[in-house]
């Protein structure tokens, strides 16, 4: 088979890519392939589904921001109903930890990210159920558990489905005519000359060559070029070609409570419409949990760094133990209502990581775009990554972002990248 | 057993970095383990053993050219025999590259670096078995060859014994007191909580922790810190504990030749006091080869890019089709004294490629310093690598390199990195 432009990974980032390349000019063929029976089915609908355009990096704002407001332009313009809300995200800070993260927090609020920030009195109004404070608690003390002083709430922040917002995506480009290839696996590359001599060995060191399409499960896909949009899997089909995916995976649970003993989280005052908990950032090891508002229940999940392998795995699964006898410790502690819940059910994705600076990786090559190394924030950039790789495809210096924002293509590649590091990551 | 400081790895910048450590507080216990039975038996040893100074990036430039002088220093003034000989490196271009590259060039030709450029015809004077132009060679034409139009020739640039060098900063680690253990694998490093509790399961996320020393093949080795300079094998103890290493190993062949048809070339005179042949670099393909002057033989390369797969091999072999199907046909276009030469000797060995700034990572953090991502400059780098970790580990902002320089010790690192892209990479 032949097409003009072969998308690997039917995610949100392979989806919303495809839908841009095949916009600007529907005439070309648009093919996409995924190895799983659906869209979304590997990371993308394993996520916590959650969104923020609090960062302290310029391109990861202008990513993000630009971004949610597609998604609320796709709900409230176009009719996808993406489940979303805006609940808001409240980073929950000691007094030591607020104040080395000022500067970071300065910096979110330059870029005009809505920020409102409250102390431990009035956290502990709106969210009762939540311990501010160890000081009759030796156990939390011995834990080194730090107390809530400050939060710092972000307004432009919230949840969505994920899935539907991948669904939404191959809608629009099946619209367009767009193919997708469900259960066609893309085994390797193919590494071709780019004039071919028809002498054993090709390609040569020597050759001119690119990446002319892959061999998939279903036989071999010829493309003028082969957009990778695979997240944890690319170095599955970069490595063996030398393509460096600047990125490693890594595994995150994630378990969802219904409880009536939570319901106090459910009804929090005073920082969203809905009255429900935001996505919440505890004050230690990066523990996360936010109200679900469809099913009525909380999802919890852990941003866990040194100890936690870097790995790839075809169906990475959530262990038991991890929240009973390591999360729970200290959940339990700032939010004693969670004492002896099991959760109803769990999962576990992957984040596909760059730990040089935290944020997305476009990169072209002879024959080749990759898009990837999300760093767990895919989902809440999708519609502006995609919309850079189709500046790349046209190899035009800047992407236009919905909204009309510019972004210059080069500063989110590797040779000319121009990236501020994240500097306050979950 | 308990050290101070355990280091893992025996090559050039694990015994540079035990030594430089060793050198600021004798006092301390620093333990080497190497999986081999000696120095530098890992890719240290399979390596092109050249260096320059030739380098666009300031960091780079001050790296290579510090360590340059501590080479000199060795063998001139302390009596090691590292057969260091200034060869120097000679670039050969194409009209169309040397246009391209004047801008870097003049760059480093401001520092002060010693460079001469060659014309066409000088270059065919000096290297009578060089073919510049292929005017008259249509297969060269349909290869799409890139003719020579001029020759630069860094100065300050040479070869040496790498295996001689990494056995010399072994011999100055002990004559310190420092310790090796040959045949020792590190199996797995140790994270442990800073302060234990005594609950099954620690370290937990809600914990600090750090690396407390290494699990090996013959016991445990406690140390207050870890340094990792294990170089394309860091990412197998580093990603199990969730720690990057920055880098994907890359195979680099090299095969030696020794002909009486390439005596000339091997004995070129004009451009260096060793009448032989400098690092010499093709246009095309990054073909380099270069007199092995103890030997009076050719040593010959290729940095292939696209099409080398990246992946990590416990003995990596050359391929004989690599030479003789492939690096062979652009070779002999250019020096057709090569002709039906075949090697009489051939190893590989494993580049650990940062590919985002093709520059080494030192950081620092949880008792770990770690050292590596050379990329393939390691040799040329290692006394400054070694002092740069060896400050690290000190906690000092700055390092002394060899001459008085001081570099910031953070600009290696990830979080604060500040190191220019390299515009010459061969």
């Amino acid at each position: 088979m032949e097409c003009d432009i072969l998308v690997i990974g039917a995610g949100v980032l392979g989806l919303s890519s495809a839908f841009y390349l095949k916009k600007r000019d529907p005439t070309r063929k648009v093919t996409v392939v995924e190895r799983l029976g659906g869209p979304g089915q590997g990371n993308s609908a394993k996520s916590e589904g959650a969104f923020r355009n609090l960062f302290t990096g310029e391109a990861n704002y202008l990513l993000a921001d630009s971004t949610i407001d597609w998604f609320t332009h796709l709900e409230r313009d176009l009719g996808y109903d993406l489940k979303l809300n805006r609940t808001g995200y409240m980073w929950l800070f000691s007094e030591d930890q607020h104040s080395s993260a000022k500067e970071a927090v300065d910096a979110m609020a330059r870029h005009g990210a809505e920020i409102a920030t409250y102390g431990g009195e009035e956290i502990k109004t709106m969210i009762p159920d939540l311990v501010t404070d160890f000081e009759e608690d030796e156990e939390a003390e011995l834990l080194e558990l730090e107390p809530v002083d400050v939060g710092v709430f972000g307004r432009k922040c919230g949840s969505l489905d994920a899935d539907s917002l991948v669904r939404s995506y191959e809608r629009e480009f099946l619209k367009l005519g767009g193919e997708v290839q469900y259960g066609t696996e893309a085994k390797r590359l193919l590494h071709r000359p780019v004039s071919e001599l028809g002498i054993p060995g090709e390609p040569f060191v020597w050759q001119e060559s690119r990446i002319a399409g892959a061999e998939t499960s279903k036989g071999t896909i010829l493309a003028e070029t082969t957009v990778v949009a695979c997240g944890a899997w690319a170095e599955r089909l970069l490595d063996p070609v030398g393509f460096d995916p600047l990125m490693r995976a890594k595994k995150r649970q994630l378990f969802a409570f219904k409880d009536p003993k939570l319901g106090g989280l459910l009804k929090v005052s005073g920082l969203n419409e809905e009255g429900v908990l935001p996505l919440t950032v505890l004050p230690r090891a990066g523990i996360y949990l936010k109200a679900e508002l469809t099913e009525g229940s909380i999802w919890l999940g852990c941003a866990d760094d040194l100890g936690r392998r870097f790995e790839l795995e075809d169906d990475p699964q959530a262990e038991e133990d991890y929240y009973s006898n390591n999360i729970y410790h200290a959940l339990v502690k700032y939010l004693p209502c969670f004492a002896d819940i099991r959760p109803v059910n769990s999962w576990a994705g992957q984040y596909d990581i760059n730990s040089f600076d935290e944020t997305p990786i476009v990169e072209p090559g002879p024959g080749i775009i990759y898009v990837g190394a999300s760093s767990g924030s895919g989902i809440m950039k999708s519609d502006a990554l995609a919309r850079i790789v189709d500046a790349a495809y046209e190899e035009e210096p800047e992407a236009e972002l919905y909204g009309g924002r510019r972004f210059r293509v080069s500063d989110i590649g590797v040779k000319n990248r121009k990236i501020e590091r994240e500097s306050l990551v979950i | 057993m308990e050290c101070d400081v355990l280091v893992v790895g025996a090559g050039v910048l694990g015994l540079s970095s035990a030594y430089h450590i060793k050198r600021r507080d004798p006092s301390k216990r620093v333990v080497v383990i190497e999986r081999l039975g000696g120095p530098g038996q890992g890719n240290t040893a399979k390596s092109m053993g050249a260096f320059r100074n030739i380098f666009t990036s300031e960091t780079n430039y001050l790296l290579t050219d510090s360590t340059i002088d501590w080479l000199l220093h060795l063998q001139g003034d302390l009596g090691h025999d590292l057969r260091l000989h200034m060869i120097g490196y000679l670039w050969l271009f194409s009209e169309p590259q040397y246009r391209r590259l004047s801008g870097p060039l003049s760059k480093i030709k401001a520092r002060g670096t010693e460079t001469t450029t060659y014309e066409e015809d000088e270059l065919r004077r000096i290297i009578p078995d060089l073919v510049t132009d292929f005017s008259e060679d249509e297969e060269a034409d349909l290869m799409g060859l890139e003719e020579v139009s001029y020759g630069v020739l860094g100065h300050k640039c040479g070869s040496l014994d790498a295996d001689a060098l990494a056995r010399s900063y072994e011999r100055l680690f002990l004559e310190l007191g420092g310790e090796v253990h040959y045949g020792t694998e590190a199996r797995r490093l140790l994270l442990k909580p800073r302060e234990e509790l005594g609950i099954p399961g620690e370290p937990f996320i809600w914990q600090e922790s750090g690396i407390a020393g290494a699990e090996t093949t013959r016991g445990v080795i406690e140390a207050e810190t870890t340094v990792v300079a294990c170089g394309a094998w860091a990412e197998v103890i580093l990603s199990p504990i969730g720690l990057e290493s920055f880098t994907r190993p890359k195979k680099r062949q090299l095969f030696a030749f020794n002909d009486p048809k390439l005596s000339r070339l091997i004995n070129t005179k004009g451009l260096n006091s060793d009448d032989a042949l400098p690092l010499t670099i093709l246009p095309k393909a990054g073909i380099h080869m270069r007199t092995e002057v103890s030997e009076r033989s050719i040593w010959l390369g290729c940095a292939d890019g696209l099409g080398r797969g990246f992946g990590l091999e416990e003995d990596p072999q050359p391929e004989e089709d690599y030479y003789g199907n492939n690096i062979y046909h652009a070779l002999v276009r250019y020096f057709p004294c090569f002709s039906d030469v075949r090697p009489i000797n051939s190893w590989a060995g494993q580049y650990d490629i940062n590919s985002l700034d093709e520059t080494p990572v030192i950081y620092s953090g949880g008792g770990i310093v770690y050292v590596g991502a050379s990329s393939g400059s390691g040799i040329m780098k290692s006394d400054a690598l070694g002092r740069i970790a060896a400050a690290n580990y000190y906690g000092e902002e700055e390092s002394e390199l060899y001459g008085g320089h001081r570099f910031r010790v953070a600009d290696l690192g990830v979080k604060s990195r500040h190191v220019e892209h390299e515009a010459f990479v061969l």
